[in-house]
């Protein structure tokens, strides 16, 4: 009950931080909530499925590259056109790598996801017409002006939140925390679990793209770092910071890590040893992360 | 209803199951008994299709299902339970069971988990309705065991196969579950691996003697009690 009721608050927030009009708080706050959506979305595998993916950034990348070829080379911009077709991208994207990796169970699970994130960094890192290292402009984005940007950005943080809810609370979602339990067992009652982890992996893939799309939106800017391993190692920290199984704990830590990053960066340029701090001692002072907190006192 | 032939699985050096060519028929109990290592639970896992086999062929129902899959051999009507509980312990025993019930159902993304009428009466059956709120680890060892087999109901197989249900039971727990077993056997064809004598030559109706991974003899209850050479490789190590 308590948790609802501080979602709800933060919800409203979220959406006060829009009528501001501030440039800096939309910019902020909506990068913000787009590392909310990245998150919840790996959640779905790390914390509900029990797979541990270094693909996500992929996903995320694919849907902002997207974007960027079909606003320069195409004229396409309105986000009825764009987003139904990056995240098409971004979920057959999905659908490939997932159907590639999901073959192999565990820590190889692990590396194929990264081999797969790193091949795609280099692919658009060296190649010259995607923009190379220096990454591309998108000429013209979907949305005019950057307070429509963070009311779309809002609207999707919220039905992200809503259908996960919806999806895990479905029978399915209820298959996903099986199959992380035993899933030898989900085998045997009949559950053809290969087909269920892929469509969690599309859905989260998805949702990944999302993310991008909208990152690419909101910064009308995309590079190739965005595939990196680094990115993907991120949003899985900022996942167990949060808290993995539940779906405001990943909200948490992604609003505390982009915190963390911007005023981290101006206190010193180490800040990415900050991060693995804050990391190390969640991990060994709260095992469930930040949403234990709030679970503590629900 | 289900035939081997000539079924074999190997580990390395070592023959788990050697040539075994079987025929369960259909609404019968059919016991598995031997001596540990015999290679029983290597069976099940072979007709469940969780190990694969060697050589030799499975068929249910006169089709071949060897190389099937485990999922799609429960969804041909093959249920089964473990040797050591197996039960999902953060779920309540209800959530395992409709859980387990869903298997049944077409992936459903976003309807609600609702009650299904399967799971209900696999609840009930297996004597677990007043329990159904409290979570699978807290159940007693019994209790879980009766869960793993209303789990297995819920998926309304068939064929069961179960692989010990009575081991690490006490009397009262045991009794309970060979009523059940009893009750569950009316309309199912069971092969069931079990150590309990008493309880084997009570529900069985045939009973297979495996040694080494081979079948040493196979009969009637009281054939099988008659019968000097299973004396001797294996009730004789029990009574002497
Ligand atoms: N996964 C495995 N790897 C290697 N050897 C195994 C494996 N599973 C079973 N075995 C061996 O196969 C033989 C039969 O085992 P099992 O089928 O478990 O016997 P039972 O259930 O009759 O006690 C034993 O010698 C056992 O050590
Ligand atoms: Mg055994």
């Amino acid at each position: 009950m308590i948790r609802r009721a501080l979602l709800v608050v933060l919800a409203l927030a979220l959406l006060a931080v829009g009528f501001t009009g501030d440039r800096f708080w939309l910019q902020f706050m909506g990068k913000a909530m787009i590392g909310c959506i990245f998150a919840m979305s790996l959640d779905l595998l790390v914390g509900y499925t029990g797979l541990v993916s270094l693909a996500h950034a992929a996903f995320f990348g694919i849907s902002a590259y997207l974007l960027a070829g079909l606003s320069n080379h195409y004229g396409l911009v309105s986000p009825v056109a764009t987003l139904p077709i990056c995240l098409a991208g971004a979920a057959f994207a999905a659908v490939v790598i997932g159907w590639l990796s999901l073959r192999a169970t565990g820590v190889y699970f692990i590396m194929v996801t990264l081999a797969f994130t790193q091949m795609l960094y280099y692919l658009f890192n060296d190649a010259p017409g995607l923009g190379g290292s220096d990454g591309l402009y998108v000429n013209e984005r979907p949305f005019s002006g950057r307070t429509t940007a963070y009311f779309a950005i809002w609207s999707a943080l919220v039905i992200v939140y809503a259908v996960l809810l919806r999806v895990l609370h479905a029978p399915f979602g209820h298959a996903l925390v099986g199959i992380r339990v035993n899933e030898q067992r989900m085998r045997s009652l009949g559950f053809p679990t290969p087909r269920y982890k892929l469509v969690a992996f599309v859905i989260a893939g998805t949702l990944a793209g999302l993310a991008g799309y909208l990152d690419a939106a909101l910064y009308g800017f995309v590079n190739p770092a965005e595939f990196g391993w680094r990115q993907s190692g991120l949003v899985l920290m900022t996942v167990l910071l949060g808290g993995k199984g539940t779906l405001h704990g990943p909200i948490l830590g992604a609003l505390l890590l982009t915190f963390v990053e911007h005023y981290g960066e101006q206190f010193t340029v180490h800040w990415n040893a900050l991060i693995g701090a804050l990391v190390i001692a969640v991990v060994l002072f709260l095992p469930r992360g930040l949403a234990g907190l709030v679970h503590a006192r629900d | 209803m289900l035939e081997t032939e000539a079924l074999c699985r190997r580990f390395g050096a070592l023959a788990a199951v050697d040539g075994v060519s079987l025929s369960f028929e259909a609404g019968k109990i059919h016991a598995l008994i031997g001596p540990n290592g015999a290679g029983k639970s290597t069976l099940l896992a072979l007709l469940s299709g969780e190990l694969r086999a060697t050589s030799g062929r499975v068929r249910l129902r006169g089709v071949d299902v060897t190389h099937h899959s485990p999922d799609r051999l429960s969804r041909l009507g093959i249920g089964r339970s473990y040797q050591t509980a197996n039960v999902f312990a953060e779920l309540s025993g209800a959530e395992c069971v409709w859980l387990a019930a869903q298997s049944r159902a077409p992936m459903r993304l976003l309807s609600r988990a609702g009650r299904l009428p399967g799971a209900e009466r696999a609840l009930d059956a297996c004597g677990l309705s007043s329990r159904r709120a409290i979570r699978a680890s807290e159940l007693s060892y019994g209790e879980q065991r009766q869960l793993e087999i209303a789990m297995v109901l819920a998926t309304e197989p068939s064929l069961l196969l179960l692989d010990e249900p009575l081991a690490g039971l006490g009397h009262d727990e045991a009794q309970r579950i060979v009523a059940l077993l009893r009750e569950v056997a009316r309309d199912r064809t069971m092969i069931l691996v079990e150590h309990d004598m008493d309880a084997v030559f009570s529900i069985a109706d045939t009973v297979t003697v495996l040694v080494g991974g081979r079948v040493l003899e196979r009969g009637t209850p009281q054939a099988i009690r008659a019968s000097r050479a299973v004396r001797e490789a294996y009730l004789g190590e029990e009574q002497p």
